[in-house]
């Protein structure tokens, strides 16, 4: 699956890459409102990483719905639609708006972005807060609904076990981590809200082991994403627990990336005799 | 757009620093434009840093070959100037929007911005050249040494320098230079730092009578359209500069909204 906020809303996208070797696209975070996002400057490289503060700008429900999933519709690769809010209940508007709009697949709730003043991460480090913003996203549809977590939380394991028992059917872990970087000619942060989220192989150690450790944990399928930049990354993601990856800034980097890593899962799997992805999901959990 | 492995052809510093890489890569340069860029990645095979692409612009096109322009001031055009002939470089492209010349154009003023603003400019005064239009390139750098060989030049093409110490041409910044040339020219077209657009764009006697485009950069992550990182404001709402540019109306770019990408270090 390619990341949330790393292949757009995928109609552009889809002229440039070949999304027939995605399990899923899930489109950029989507608010009831259009959203302007941060201002400059947005992104800084770090070692093996790169920090951003997008701020999550985005086009709006309406003109998602009018402009998107009629081509969504058209697609064989399905669309899970990242939804964020400013307050619990705008999630659970947004839940009910996509509902039956033909072209969406899924949802995936977003209580993880580090880049908001109101609303996103705030939701996700307080098992009680994200448990009760999951059951109302159920409440509010029949689409499979997965829940993106941060690595911020005090206790990632109790947020997913929370998000777990209010019926999230899958959880995406792990969203960036919260990083900083500060130009020391002007002796202020690069970027404009101070800290930004950290992305790139320099999280994969970290989002690995939260796999792993939520695996144990939970029993709803889990998708791992964070830092994941070859077939070897992936099936480490799975091996700990994952049952599907998503990938995110090496896909920016190289678009080319997707089918690399179906094929080379595949070849992995030829060499291993592994039938069934499945028959990987966790292995090398010491339960 | 196309992701491609390049052959280097060829990869020599000149006399005013920088350094011009040819490539063979045919997918990229039969569709380029002049002002179009590709995202170059500039480390090996297994390695991490650094992690993003290198965004450049098409220097000079011909038939199935490109040339980038480029300074080694960082790991990542450090890695490049590293490269040599017979290598591999790893391209995307062609990427974003070139310049575009109306009917009305005759005579074109072509700015570069420092030693690397030229970059762009070189490829764009070939295609001038071969529209019949009447080209002057004005090149502003602190001095004489920093300045793009004019051998390189297409022969018809009038040149001119603006350096802060005088060493040669005009002894001025080159703002100054340009509304001093623009009286003689009825397009603009300029490639350099923010600050220089910012210049630019204040100083109205500039504005008042001539078209210009002026090629943006800020920091992007993808090139193409996905990271929203290089995202500002022009009088049309929100434009990603490596999408819906880099090459902008100058009148078009609201500039509070732009910030100068390098970061201060030690």
């Amino acid at each position: 699956m390619s990341a949330s906020g790393t292949f757009g809303y995928g109609v552009d996208e889809a002229q440039k890459v070949d999304i027939t070797k995605l399990g899923a696209v899930i489109c950029k975070g989507i608010f009831l409102k259009p959203r302007d996002g941060n201002p400059q400057p947005r992104l800084v490289e770090t070692p093996a990483g790169m920090l951003n503060s997008i701020g999550l700008q985005g086009v709006g429900i309406d003109k998602l719905i009018s402009d998107y999933a009629p081509v969504w519709g058209k697609w064989d690769t399905p669309v899970i639609v990242n939804i964020c809010g400013e307050s619990a209940d705008e999630y659970t508007e947004i839940a009910k708006r996509l509902d039956e709009v033909d072209g969406v697949s899924g949802l995936e709730v977003n209580i993880s972005c580090p880049n908001l003043h109101k609303g996103g991460m705030e939701f996700g480090t307080d098992p009680q807060v994200a448990a009760q913003i999951t059951s109302n996203v159920k409440a509010a549809t029949s689409l499979p609904v997965m829940v993106k977590l941060t690595p911020n939380a005090p206790d990632i394991v109790s947020v997913a076990r929370a998000v777990a028992d209010a019926g999230a059917d899958a959880l995406s872990l792990i969203n960036t981590i919260v990083g900083m970087a500060i130009d020391v000619v002007k002796q202020k942060p690069v970027l404009p809200n101070g800290i930004g989220g950290l992305s790139g192989p320099a999280i994969k150690p970290i989002a690995l082991a939260i796999v792993y450790k939520v695996a144990k944990s939970v029993d709803i399928p889990i998708i791992g994403v964070g830092g994941i930049s070859s077939a070897n990354d992936a099936l480490e993601f799975i091996l700990a627990g994952a049952s599907a990856v998503q990938i995110g800034t090496a896909g920016m980097i190289n678009p080319d990336i997707f089918g690399q890593i179906v094929n080379g899962i595949q070849t992995y799997m030829q060499k291993t005799g592994t039938a069934d992805i499945s028959e990987l999901v966790g292995k090398a959990g010491l339960r | 757009m196309k992701q491609v492995v390049a052959r280097v052809l060829s990869n020599k510093k000149l006399s005013s620093g920088c350094y011009v890489m040819w490539l063979e890569v045919p997918e990229v340069a039969l569709m380029v434009k002049p002002g179009q860029f590709v995202m170059v990645l500039c480390r090996g095979e297994g390695q991490t840093s650094p992690l993003l692409r290198r965004p450049l612009s098409v220097h000079r096109i011909d038939g199935d070959r490109l040339a980038l322009l480029y300074a080694a001031v960082g790991q990542g055009t450090g890695w490049l100037a590293g490269r040599k002939t017979g290598g591999q470089v790893d391209v995307l492209g062609p990427l974003g929007n070139g310049f575009t010349i109306d009917a009305g154009a005759k005579k074109l003023l072509l700015v570069g911005g420092g030693a690397m603003g030229i970059a762009p400019m070189i490829a764009f005064a070939d295609e001038a050249v071969d529209k019949g239009l009447e080209v002057t390139v004005l090149q502003g750098v602190r001095n004489a040494d920093l300045l793009y060989p004019q051998d390189e030049l297409p022969s018809s093409v009038t040149f001119e320098a603006a350096t802060e110490d005088g060493s040669v041409g005009r002894k001025e910044f080159v703002t100054g230079a340009i509304a001093e040339l623009s009286p003689d020219h009825d397009r603009i077209y300029a490639c350099g730092p923010i600050p220089m657009y910012q210049a630019i764009a204040g100083n109205t006697l500039i504005l008042s009578s001539k078209p210009t485009q002026v090629c943006l950069e800020q920091m992007m992550a993808c090139g193409w359209g996905v990271c929203y990182g290089c995202t500002i404001k022009t009088q049309n709402g929100l434009a990603k500069v490596c999408q819906d540019g880099p090459v902008f109306d100058i009148n078009d770019v609201v500039w509070d909204s732009v910030v100068d990408p390098r970061i201060g270090r030690v």
